[in-house]
């Protein structure tokens, strides 16, 4: 009765956030709305019993996720959303892809039987006393360890595209060699005297000077 | 349960009758699913606590200044009540009688939502500290990832409170906390994580009861001394105090994130910076210095008898579990208060970072040194498991180890500053 109750809140406060995320007047609102979801999303967790999934939802989701959003909005300008809905192709495409997305979700949820897992009383005991951080950790390293690995390496190459993405210009070892990102992509200069050794002669490229000196080099490297 | 076929119309005499309501009450409170007592004891538990943090708040904003004016040899607040004792209080009055002030080109919801999220996850905080054995609001098996999870959630009002004040010195300050927020929190977890190691659990109460041989088997001074200080920096860190006060420099942002608050707004502000201060230092004790147990090892009460014999001088049975868990709670928070000590003492001590040497502290220094401690004590548990449990050989070895890494990282991390501080001179001076 009590979780039920719970429950039908929760569900109420998520249904209607989302709402809030589609049709908030700015993104801001939006990104808050999206908080809010995360968090009913945690108490669906909790009143499952699935403590370590509802705590990781809050830390990564609920906070690092928007907290990054909400530095996105910050820095780039809180915009009015109507000027930008305009485009009815770009409308067409979003709603599409979030049909088909839903499609799927849920079509993965009708197949799944929760019959499979019958839940006893010790079970769910034990779970009271100890978490569920001991079972979890033992599948994560058991049986899904493959997609757990291949999670990692996801998240390695998005750390490793975000570093580059944010030095401006960064220079390989070999002095003389610069390496420039400009308007997202990667851009090798040559300096002056490696061009002369290459025999590379280009005048596009020959404009922009990079640093040639080692002392110079050390120089731009240190904050 | 059977609530429609005990319903029975009272007669007036039964209603006049307070023994009948307090019978029907015991009634109704047993016909209760298991939930709502066991709710309910936890919100009342969590009520004291919380209201026990608030007054804790209070004592720890004069402490703050009496401290600190004994530091600069100055007699601090003197003038409200003895020896200025009412200083706070006067100025909590002040704080909610003054003007609550909005300029029109503030978002004015969001303004308001800002303290109040700000604070009540730090309030909420208090819920899983341990001040004695009964005295915890819920003893949770990942009451470690909860702390987490609820003190990362009061960098969101900090960012909206900067954004919400539409003027620039808020924005930044508010921008710069979420910044150190986000990066000290890996040290801080990281920290963390070789207790967890240790213990076998997360639960807070399990981590204060494998430590409550006395001072030998507290984790900060014979297992994860490296690990304590880890916690500590990070922790004043987080609660954004001296030396890393960044979003509150008043010299570069007139006041940070709190600029435009007036009134009780801004007192919430800082009620939440007093409060969390007061729960991250009661964490540290509960995790590396054997929280409510005496550093003789469990409590006087129970070792020597000295509640039995209190018990029979009294004749009172019922006072036993009160004789313990008030000395628990004594113990508890006189370490707190040693580790809120510290804080100031620092605050009085050192100057504040620049901006681009708090993230250079933490992410060169403070987290490949947090990732060589998990390693050595990871390697620890899996090689010398035996001394570390009950004889301390093994932990000397370790205690070694990190010594030696402990200064070779500082020393490093000194190099480094000094080597970018004279290539900052150097550039200056070329050009």
């Amino acid at each position: 009765m009590f979780e039920s109750t719970l429950f039908w809140i929760f569900a109420t406060v998520a249904i209607g956030a989302a709402l809030g995320v589609v049709l908030a007047p700015s993104v801001l609102y939006s990104a808050l709305s999206l908080i809010v979801v995360f968090f009913s999303i945690a108490a669906f967790f909790l009143l499952n019993n699935a403590d370590f999934l509802a705590t990781a939802q809050v830390l990564v989701y609920g906070v690092g996720l928007t907290i990054v959003m909400l530095f996105g909005i910050m820095f780039t300008g809180d915009t009015p959303l109507k000027e930008k809905a305009g485009k009815l192709g770009r409308l067409l495409i979003a709603s599409i892809s979030s049909v088909a997305l839903f499609a799927l979700i849920f079509t993965s949820v009708l197949g799944f039987n929760i019959k499979q897992f019958p839940a006893s009383a010790q079970w769910i005991r034990e779970l009271h006393e100890q978490g569920s951080t001991l079972a979890i950790g033992q599948l994560l390293f058991s049986k899904y360890v493959l997609p757990f690995e291949v999670a990692s390496i996801l998240l390695l190459g998005a750390m490793i595209g975000a570093i580059l993405l944010s030095k401006k210009t960064f220079t390989s070892q070999e002095p003389g060699l610069t390496f420039s990102i400009q308007e997202g992509r990667l851009k090798p200069t040559l300096s002056a005297e490696w061009r002369k050794d290459v025999g590379f002669v280009d005048a596009e490229v020959a404009t922009e000077e990079a640093p040639s000196s080692t002392e110079e080099l050390k120089k731009e490297c240190s904050l | 349960m059977n609530a429609t076929a005990s319903f029975e119309i009272p007669t007036l005499a039964q209603l006049l009758d307070p023994s009948f309501h307090l019978m029907k009450a015991i009634e109704l409170w047993h016909q209760l699913p298991d939930i709502v007592p066991i709710f309910l004891t936890g919100v009342v538990l969590f009520g004291m606590v919380a209201v026990m943090g608030q007054a804790a708040a209070v004592v720890m904003v004069l402490m703050e200044r009496k401290v600190l004016s004994w530091f600069t040899q100055r007699k601090g607040p003197n003038r409200v009540g003895p020896g200025g004792m009412f200083q706070t209080i006067a100025d909590g009055v002040k704080l909610l009688t003054k003007e609550d002030i909005m300029t029109p080109v503030m978002d004015k919801f969001l303004f308001t939502l800002a303290p109040a999220i700000f604070l009540f996850p730090v309030f909420a905080l208090y819920a899983i500290v341990p001040f004695s054995e009964s005295l915890i609001g819920v003893s949770l098996p990942l009451g470690l990832l909860v702390l987490f999870a609820l003190s990362s959630i009061s960098v969101i009002g900090l960012v909206l409170a900067g954004w919400a004040s539409n003027n620039k010195y808020s924005l930044l300050g508010g921008m710069r906390s979420a910044a150190q927020a986000i990066s000290y929190e890996v040290p801080l977890i990281l920290s963390v994580i070789g207790v967890v190691l240790f213990t076998g659990s997360g639960n807070l109460k399990t981590i204060i009861e494998a430590q409550s041989g006395g001072v030998l088997h507290w984790y900060g001074i014979m297992l994860t001394p490296l690990s304590f200080l880890l916690f500590y920096v990070a922790s004043i860190a987080e609660v954004n105090r001296v030396p890393f006060d960044l979003p509150e420099a008043e010299s570069e942002l007139v006041s940070g994130y709190n600029t435009e608050y007036s009134g009780m707004k801004f007192a919430t502000f800082f009620l939440a910076e007093y409060a969390g201060l007061f729960v991250l230092s009661a964490l540290t004790v509960a995790l590396f210095f054997g929280g409510y147990t005496s550093p003789f090892g469990g409590t006087f009460m129970q070792n020597y008898g000295v509640a039995d014999a209190i018990v029979q001088a009294v004749k009172l049975p019922a006072i036993k579990p009160l004789l313990v868990n008030g000395e628990q709670i004594f113990w508890m928070l006189s370490k707190t208060y040693i580790f809120i000590y510290i804080a100031m003492l620092l605050r009085g001590t050192l100057p504040r970072l620049k901006p681009d040497q708090l993230m250079g502290f933490c992410w060169k220094f403070l987290i490949p040194l947090s990732l060589i401690n998990l390693f050595m004590l990871g390697f620890a548990k899996q090689f010398s498991l035996s001394f570390l449990a009950d004889g301390f050989a093994g932990s000397w070895v370790y205690l070694a180890l990190a010594a030696l890494v402990g200064i070779g990282g500082v020393g490093g991390f000194c190099h480094f500053i000094d080597r970018q501080f004279k290539a900052q001179v150097a550039a200056r001076y070329h050009a």
